[in-house]
């Protein structure tokens, strides 16, 4: 009996051990995924920065009437589909 | 074990207990001996070794959350940067590390060498360096200096909106504009907490996943448009250069809802460069600077005479021939006027006929009016540093002052006050209230605030303000003041107003500042949009009608196309149809292309429009088109050396 209770105790006590060590494990994996998280997030917002001042309508104005030779449209040019 | 009888301890276990305990002394003694060692000797040492593996820490500044305009167009936006700085009791030898830093950094050594001595835990060397400054400070590799990651804002849209966002300070809070009076929301929450490594440096998670994240602040979506603002800038700029001004303010919002579209102050302010622009240009003037507005005011006037029925559209009104005594003073017309309706009295914004209605009116019920179209109140709008304006209690007006309130002057208002006055005049009556910002969104898509139409309350009937608005059509149609704002196609209704600013020095008014402005909404029966033109202080010609009228139609034109409002057929010039009739013609410089005409004539038969004039153009044509939808027929033109294309839908 006190055998089998102290063996009992030891498995209890390895359990427990090992299931610190997931915890810590699975810690770092997560902290790894998070350090990913961020730095797709920061690349996510340096695109958005970069996508914001290239479509800059100033920009893009400029654009069109230099490079495309695009101008106003004159009254009744604007014809508006249904 | 052997068991031993408890009889009086003999000698042999009177030597094993001392034996025991002194050894056990002994040891305590040596841990006691370690202890002081650790504690005493080598304890800065190591705590320093101990905290830089294990316990750090960290306050987290959450990065600001992104403006956008209504478009979805990032107007502000943060992005991780970098800054330097120097934990100077960790450091060495200053020595060999000051010149190195200063050279990287581009900074005098001088200061660096000031803050590697001071005494002080933690001094920053640098704030948000370059990438390139970053990597040569990594490269270093120095003790006692490092990099620390924190948001830096940036506006892609440069000067695009440029007050109404405001600006943010060093350490992230909003200082004016949108930026201050959402920073609750925009900001996000930071803080502190200590961060534990293991012995790899690596990251040990004590609550579990929620030390992970930080979260940034919530994004504010504008009501501001992209597209119309861009245009009020454009044409605000050209406007205020053309005629040598000080400066101007264009603010277009919705009159059903009160929601700014556009709001834009010359001279610009881009909130990249705060730091070098003059405080000036921070403000709103929208909301921040008064102005006395002059003959628009009269719309103003005539909803309150209408309303109280003190007159009709068709009253006639003698206008003395340009010259009338009203309280003492002398008031002038610009034209010499006899008999005219009321109606044409605004048409011609005679000064006379609305002074003489004012006085049946009476300056009880006109000051009453002029409070509740919202004068001398704050409108409430959601941007930091709005101003009331002026509107004297009525008991303090005196012999001109109800002829000088009728047409605008002796009242100082904002722009964006005059703004909402007209919109109540366009909307059938309702006085909004404005904003600026629609809603706020937090990371995860969350509403976490809705601005929505708010009617302040009613301030004239339905009626009136219809026939206000009807008469308005008259000022910009032919014969009134302002003709140059018509807009071909569109019903426009409108104001124009010239005024003298008053004279902060001498006292009354400046002979030579003007204030020529323009408000209007069109489509004048459903409108879309109302918008106020003001210039300030114009120089080559200072009238309303000339200056502020023709900005309100560069703007409103292009602005109606954007908001896709169809032209009324019935109101566009007749197009000259028959021969030349929806030619349009293609012409320039065209691309130069490595397959270049082999001399051959494309068929250009069954493509659409678009396809056709591209392909004519790599074969370098000019197009000459008639008709449209896909090409039907081609006819070479030898002599012009073009192509004229037959459409048909």
């Amino acid at each position: 009996m006190p055998v089998v209770l102290s063996c009992l105790l030891v498995a209890l006590a390895l359990l427990l051990v090992w299931q610190r060590l997931r915890v810590v494990q699975l810690g770092y994996v997560l902290s790894t995924g998070a350090k990913l998280e961020r730095r797709l997030e920061q690349t996510n917002r340096e695109l958005k920065l970069e996508m914001a001042t290239l479509t800059a309508p100033e920009r893009l104005e400029a654009m069109a009437r230099r490079r495309l030779g695009l101008r106003d449209p004159e009254t009744g040019q604007v014809v508006r589909l249904p | 074990m052997t068991k031993t009888r408890p009889q009086g301890p003999s000698a042999n276990l009177r030597f094993r207990l001392r034996l025991t305990g002194g050894l056990l002394l002994a040891l305590l003694l040596a841990v006691a001996l370690r202890a002081i060692q650790l504690q005493a000797f080598d304890g800065a040492r190591l705590a320093r070794l101990g905290e830089r593996q294990h316990l750090q820490e960290q306050i987290f500044v959450p990065k600001r959350g992104t403006i956008l305009t209504r478009n979805g167009d990032a107007l502000a936006i943060s992005v991780e940067s970098k800054s330097v700085y120097v934990r100077p009791r960790r450091v060495k030898s200053p020595k060999k590390l000051v010149p190195a830093v200063a050279r990287a950094l581009k900074l005098k050594p001088r200061d660096v060498r000031r803050k590697v001595t001071s005494d002080k835990p933690f001094v920053w060397l640098k704030r948000q360096v370059t990438p390139r400054e970053a990597q040569r400070i990594r490269a270093l590799k120095l003790e006692g200096v490092g990099l620390y990651h924190e948001p830096k804002r940036y506006y892609p849209q440069g000067h695009l909106a440029g007050q109404a966002l405001g600006l943010v300070g060093r350490d992230a809070q909003g200082l004016e504009g949108v930026e201050r009076s959402y920073d609750r929301h925009i900001r996000g929450k930071p803080r502190s907490s200590v961060v534990e490594r293991d012995a790899l440096g690596r990251r040990v998670l004590v609550t579990g996943m929620d030390d992970l994240k930080i979260r940034p602040g919530a994004d504010v979506r504008l009501t501001l448009d992209t597209t119309l603002q861009h245009l009020a800038e454009k044409h605000l700029e050209a406007t205020v250069n053309r005629y040598r001004a000080k400066g101007g303010t264009v603010v277009m919002v919705d009159p059903f809802t009160g929601a700014i579209l556009a709001l834009a102050s010359y001279p610009f302010f881009n909130p990249n460069q705060f730091r070098n622009q003059d405080r000036e240009r921070w403000r709103v003037r929208a909301i921040t600077d008064t102005y006395e507005p002059g003959s628009v005011f009269k719309a103003v006037f005539a909803a309150a005479a209408f309303e109280e029925q003190v007159v009709g559209r068709e009253d006639l009104i003698f206008c003395e021939f340009g010259r009338y005594r009203y309280g003492g003073r002398t008031i002038h017309d610009f034209k010499e006027y006899g008999w005219l309706s009321f109606a044409k009295v605004l048409q011609h914004s005679s000064n006379i006929g609305v002074v003489k209605v004012a006085h049946k009116l009476g300056k009880e019920r006109y000051h009453r009016y002029i409070r509740r179209f919202g004068f001398g109140d704050k409108t409430g709008v959601d941007l930091p540093g709005e101003v009331a304006g002026k509107v004297r209690p009525h008991h303090a007006w005196y012999g001109i002052d109800l002829a000088a309130a009728s047409f605008g002057q002796s009242v100082a208002v904002t722009p964006l006050q005059m703004v909402m006055a007209f919109s109540a005049i366009a909307n059938g009556g309702l006085l909004m209230k404005p904003f600026i910002v629609d809603r706020v969104v937090d990371e995860d898509g969350r509403v976490l605030l809705q601005n929505l139409p708010e009617m302040v309350r009613r301030v004239v009937s339905r009626a009136t303000a219809r026939t206000v608005a009807d008469i308005l059509k008259g000022v910009v149609a032919e014969g009134g003041t302002g003709t140059r704002a018509a807009l071909a196609g569109f019903e426009t209704a409108g104001k124009t107003g010239t005024s003298q600013k008053a004279d902060r020095v001498k006292g009354g008014y400046s002979k030579t500042k003007r204030v020529a402005s323009f408000v209007g909404f069109v489509p004048a029966s459903e409108p879309r949009f109302v918008l106020l033109t003001l210039v300030d202080e114009p120089t080559v010609n200072v009238y309303g009608g000339v200056v502020a009228a023709p900005l309100f139609r560069r703007i409103a034109a292009p602005a109606l196309h954007a908001l896709g409002v169809t032209p009324s057929r019935r109101l566009l010039p007749e197009v000259p149809s028959g021969k030349d009739g929806g030619v349009i013609r293609v012409s320039g410089k065209a691309p130069r292309q490595r397959e270049s005409a082999r001399g051959g004539r494309p068929s250009l038969i069954g493509l659409s429009m678009r396809e056709a004039v591209n392909k004519a153009k790599q074969h370098r044509f000019s197009v000459v088109l008639r008709g449209h939808g896909y090409v039907v027929d081609q006819r070479f033109d030898g002599a012009g050396g073009r192509l004229v294309l037959t459409l048909k839908d």
